[in-house]
């Protein structure tokens, strides 16, 4: 299935991103030059660029998805994602504008006069950015799988070649009118296609999902199962076949009866209209009580859903302040109050842009349920438009869709790979442009190659364990250093380091299946609920009995951080801790 | 008397801790509210399980709160707290001002 429409959109996305950037460059050549551009972003620009960065593959794809598996509780990850922004809002914004810090190593430093930690949230930023990438990749490996045929690893390999050349050659750089646009894009490509669908489609009524188990496929549909599958079938169908169905090679119809069947990987079954989807042991079947539950049920299972939901909730909420790639841009706010009224603005526009992937999620709960069967509910925002219109308008919509998804890709991962690129060349390999650029290629392509094994796990969860090590060690270094003055540099090292290991093992002993019921799956899975009261009373019992180490200037540091700007000091004084002119070209993401 | 902001003397502290105090306490103010809203609907549909089953205009109540309900609050808690700093600054600028 090679569709011109969607090779057009997808390219059309990848050359304007590429000429606006290029423009950027030239306009913006020194990094004084940088600096005076970047004090005049207006606020509404900003905030859309830093929406357009921060609404990654999760939020374009995976809310949806995980939400049509899952059940309505998923939604908690959009609320969480932009109620993170309030956090950020009321705790953070202005402080850090004020201070002048450009990166969380920076403020690391600058606020608690330490280069060993420095490198420590460093490293952590490596952390943070890689789980964060992978799912990009995932995303657009999907993407490209949806509109073209074929196995996942070529998007994954596509994206991943792209954002890094682009970076690289430094023709891809995070240019704030890239950004907003990015967010524009994005917004329109989800809504067009869910103001449609609602209207058009001939669904049956939204309230229904409330009521009855929807498995019946709305019409004609082909499934194909990328891994062997059993599959429950409640009903005598006919169906046609290719590939191996229990044990047999089968090519053309045959009848599946009542009962339990197995599928080979890279089967295809053809079922007709009405007929009813069957089950899978994969993907959990949930009830329509349970997929309409406010709670989050991981992975089906109904252990704890209530410790579950918050654990989402404490990572969600206070793991968006701890995002490197994000809180590059607050620098580009003029002030500390133009910093409030960015963020501000970013709240209104996510929650505008999350009010569609939960429209998704309902109609692919009524409307696909051929994706429970072949386990791909993440491609969902992908594969509505298609089923709605067979015409022209459906290649459109989902060509449209398509790219939107796709400038998902494309502007989290450029900003994540600089943002890691930034960090390691930086406080690693030596500065420079040259390092930078090595760097850029390592990580792309390391990147890459893990991507490709990642294609089993929801992009959701994978961005939620990203949120969950950020919230473990950059909120609370964060909060911390902002609002209390008697943090020193030991206590700061010692919580980034308990809070980063513990949510990384947990993280990581989920990934390779450890702990799938009861606590250990909730503990582990979302270890946000305990890694981050951790991490708290780490730096500050370490702080408490490490008084010595408090920075002799505390007092003019916190200052810094909370002073309005219109009483600051004359200039020739120090108003910023970290000076402009010592950030170095190529780390940071230019306006 | 803008330079004695930055000695780090008694009367700098002192005003430093009454600024953070005062700005941490719009800050809450604003926060307390959110973070009650986010608790609440999960706990509140545990302890009243027919809760969740509620449709509202044929719609299930979780789909109307977590689809778009509980944006607009945690939007105008945002709003509020920009005007909240805002006015507390100025009166700050404006107190040291008349010093």
């Amino acid at each position: 299935m090679t569709e011109p429409a969607t090779i057009a959109a997808i390219a059309t996305v990848t050359v304007i991103t590429a000429v606006i950037s290029a423009r950027g460059v030239r306009i913006a050549r020194t990094p004084a030059d940088f600096m005076v551009a970047a004090r005049q972003v207006p606020s509404f620009l900003n905030a859309s660029a830093i929406s357009g960065e921060y609404l990654s593959a999760a939020s374009f794809l995976g809310i949806a998805g995980l939400a049509m598996l899952e059940g309505l509780g998923a939604l908690w990850y959009a609320v969480g994602y932009a109620a993170g922004y309030l956090v950020l809002l009321v705790a953070v914004a202005a402080p850090l504008r004020r201070f002048g810090a450009y990166t969380i190593p920076d403020f690391a430093e600058g606020r608690l006069d330490s280069s060993v930690l420095r490198r420590a949230a460093t490293g952590i930023v490596l952390i943070i950015c890689a789980f964060y990438l992978l799912p990009q990749l995932k995303g657009a490996g999907l993407t490209l799988q949806v509109a073209f045929g074929g196995p996942q690893w070529i998007g994954v390999i596509v994206l991943g070649a792209i954002v890094t050349l682009g970076i690289a050659s430094g023709g891809m750089k995070g240019i704030t009118f890239v950004q907003a646009f990015q967010y524009w894009l994005k917004i329109t490509a989800l809504a067009i296609p869910a103001l449609f669908l609602v209207m058009v489609l001939h669904h049956p009524p939204i309230g229904s999902v409330s009521s009855a188990a929807p498995h019946a496929f709305g019409q004609r549909t082909t499934i194909e199962f990328p891994q062997s599958e059993q599959l429950t079938v409640g009903r005598t169908v006919r169906v046609d076949a290719a590939g191996q169905v229990d044990g047999v090679s089968r090519h053309g119809g045959i009848a599946l009866t009542r009962g339990v069947h197995s599928v080979h990987a890279g089967a295809t079954l053809v079922f007709p209209a009405g007929a009813e989807a069957p089950r899978v042991e994969s993907s959990p079947a949930l009830t329509a009580q349970e997929w309409t539950s406010p709670l989050l049920h991981l992975g089906g299972a109904p252990d704890h859903p209530l410790a579950a939901t918050y654990g989402i909730l404490l990572a969600t909420v206070l793991g968006a302040m701890g995002l490197p790639h994000i809180l590059v841009r607050f620098y580009t706010n003029r002030d500390g109050q133009a910093a409030r009224r960015t963020t501000a603005f970013v709240l209104l526009l996510l929650a505008c842009f999350y009010v569609f992937p939960a429209i998704f999620a309902v109609l692919g709960r009524l409307e696909a349920p051929g994706l429970y069967t072949s386990g791909q509910t993440d491609s969902v925002v992908l594969v509505l438009p298609r089923l709605a219109s067979a015409g022209i308008l459906g290649t459109l919509l989902g060509a449209l869709v398509a790219a939107g998804a796709f400038a998902a890709f494309l502007s989290t991962s450029s900003g994540l790979l600089i943002s890691m690129s930034g960090a390691l060349s930086h406080d690693i390999m030596g500065r420079g442009v040259r390092a930078f650029r090595t760097s850029a290629i390592a990580i792309g392509v390391v990147m890459t190659a893990i991507g490709i094994f990642v294609a089993n796990i929801s992009i959701n969860v994978l961005v939620g364990w990203a949120f969950a090590i950020a919230a473990s060690t950059f909120c609370p270094l964060l909060l911390l250093g902002i609002w209390w003055r008697r943090l020193t540099w030991v206590g700061a090292l010692g919580g980034l380091a308990l809070g980063g290991a513990t949510s990384s093992i947990a993280v990581i002993l989920t990934m390779v299946g450890i702990g799938k019921t009861g606590w250990p799956a909730v503990l582990l899975g979302e270890p946000a609920i305990w890694t981050v009261p951790l991490a708290f009373l780490t730096m500050v019992s370490l702080s408490l009995a490490t008084p010595r180490a408090l920075p002799n200037d505390v007092t003019q540091k916190l200052l810094a951080l909370h002073l309005p700007e219109r009483v600051r000091p004359p200039a020739g004084r120090r108003t910023e801790m970290i000076p402009s002119a010592a950030v170095p070209v190529g780390r940071t993401t230019p306006p | 008397m803008r330079d004695d902001l930055y000695e780090p003397d008694a009367y700098g502290r002192e005003l430093l801790s009454s600024l953070m105090r005062a700005q941490a306490g719009v800050s809450l103010a604003v926060l307390l509210p959110a973070i009650s809203l986010l608790i609440l609907y999960p706990l509140l549909t545990v302890l009243l399980p027919r809760l969740a089953t509620f449709s509202v205009l044929g719609l299930p109540l979780t789909l109307i709160i977590l689809g778009g309900g509980i944006y607009p609050p945690l939007v105008l808690l945002g709003y509020l707290y920009v005007r909240r700093a805002e006015r507390l600054e100025q009166r700050f600028v404006e107190l040291l001002k008349e010093q």
